[in-house]
């Protein structure tokens, strides 16, 4: 594996790491969000 | 003897671009759209929240069904110019993530729409991401010309899902906006598939005018548009909408029975010189996004 090829693997591994804790958050705050809204 | 050691260079990981076009994001923005006017037009009233997240169901289970027919369809998508720069067909993913990703998706959407809006919104669901998948992309597309006409029904799904959402059943409306889209999908297609029919017959799809000629694949276009007109136009007689709908539905519908005739009368063979059918395709899309536009406006009015 070439130094450029680690860097590019590094750096898709980071991207898809950091779009999959986005969408972890956004599901932890929807799924507080539905049940506040099916209690009421 | 011992082999020398070979360096083992592990494939990059596919961006995470590639997965979000795995889900057809334009084909999404119709289905989201679809599925909305069917929730807002629906007599019942949805938490936002709730609402929302039908809605959000809705589209990653479109986007689960979109990578399954993408899982399916690689070596189909490499022969076609429309679809070669697809993710899996450029090499750009491997197939097996494709796979996981759908089924990921599709399963992830179901459960939380059982879980949080009802059963029967989630039944529906289901019953579309499968029939898209199994009757269509694996069953029909390759081994009929009929293909688009059952598998339009995938695609008629979305408005049943936001009625059933906001209101725990099927009505008789919906059931309309169904055979809608339903009978809207072929004239749709089919004045698509005539001006890239070449491409079609590349990658050996039964699609109508590869099998059946160019002038009946015009007729047909022409034939479906009729019943399409009726369903479109039948929620005003039957007091189920207003007179926005109404009027709305009748120009449109009379437009696109003109453009459809347009092409059942054209004798061009040339793709590129296909105005007709370029024309009724562009304007079959409009069509949809203004026609339910109209509904949900006058279901509010009327509301």
């Amino acid at each position: 594996m070439t130094p450029e090829y680690e860097a590019e693997y590094r750096r898709r591994q980071r991207a898809r790491a950091k779009v999959t804790a986005w969408i972890l958050g956004a599901l932890v705050i929807l799924f507080f969000a539905i049940s506040i809204a099916r209690m009421m | 003897m011992p082999s020398p050691a070979v360096p083992i260079t592990p494939a990059l990981p596919a961006e995470w671009r590639d997965f979000f076009a795995l889900t057809k994001p334009r084909v999404m923005t119709l289905v989201v759209f679809t599925a909305l006017c069917g929730l807002l037009a629906a007599p019942a009233h949805i938490n936002p929240i709730l609402g929302f997240t039908a809605i959000l169901c809705t589209a990653v289970g479109a986007g689960a069904s979109g990578a399954l027919n993408m899982w399916y369809e690689a070596d189909l998508d490499a022969h076609m110019k429309r679809t070669r720069s697809r993710p899996l067909p450029a090499g750009r993913m491997d197939r097996q993530s494709a796979l996981h990703f759908g089924v990921g998706l599709g399963v992830g959407s179901v459960v939380l729409m059982g879980l949080a809006i009802n059963l029967l919104a989630a039944g529906i669901l289901a019953a579309s991401i499968l029939f898209y998948v199994l009757v269509y992309t694996v069953w029909l597309k390759r081994r009929t010309p009929q293909n688009i006409v059952i598998g339009g029904a995938a695609g008629a799904f979305p408005p049943l899902i936001g009625w059933a959402a906001a209101t725990g059943r099927i009505d008789l409306l919906p059931i309309l906006l169904f055979l809608l889209i339903f009978l809207w999908t072929p004239p749709h297609f089919w004045a698509l598939s005539l001006f890239v029919r070449t491409d079609y017959a590349a990658a050996g799809v039964p699609m109508l005018p590869v099998v059946a000629g160019i002038r009946t694949t015009r007729r047909q276009v022409f034939l479906y548009t009729l019943p399409m007109a009726a369903a479109a136009v039948a929620p005003w007689p039957l007091g189920l909408t207003g007179a926005i709908y109404g009027l709305t539905a009748s120009l449109l519908t009379a437009w696109f029975t003109l453009l459809a005739a347009r092409v059942a009368l054209s004798r061009e063979t040339d793709q590129a010189l296909m105005k007709p059918e370029r024309a009724l395709f562009k304007f079959s899309i409009l069509y949809l996004f203004v026609l339910f536009g109209a509904l949900v406006v006058d279901r509010m009015v009327l509301a």
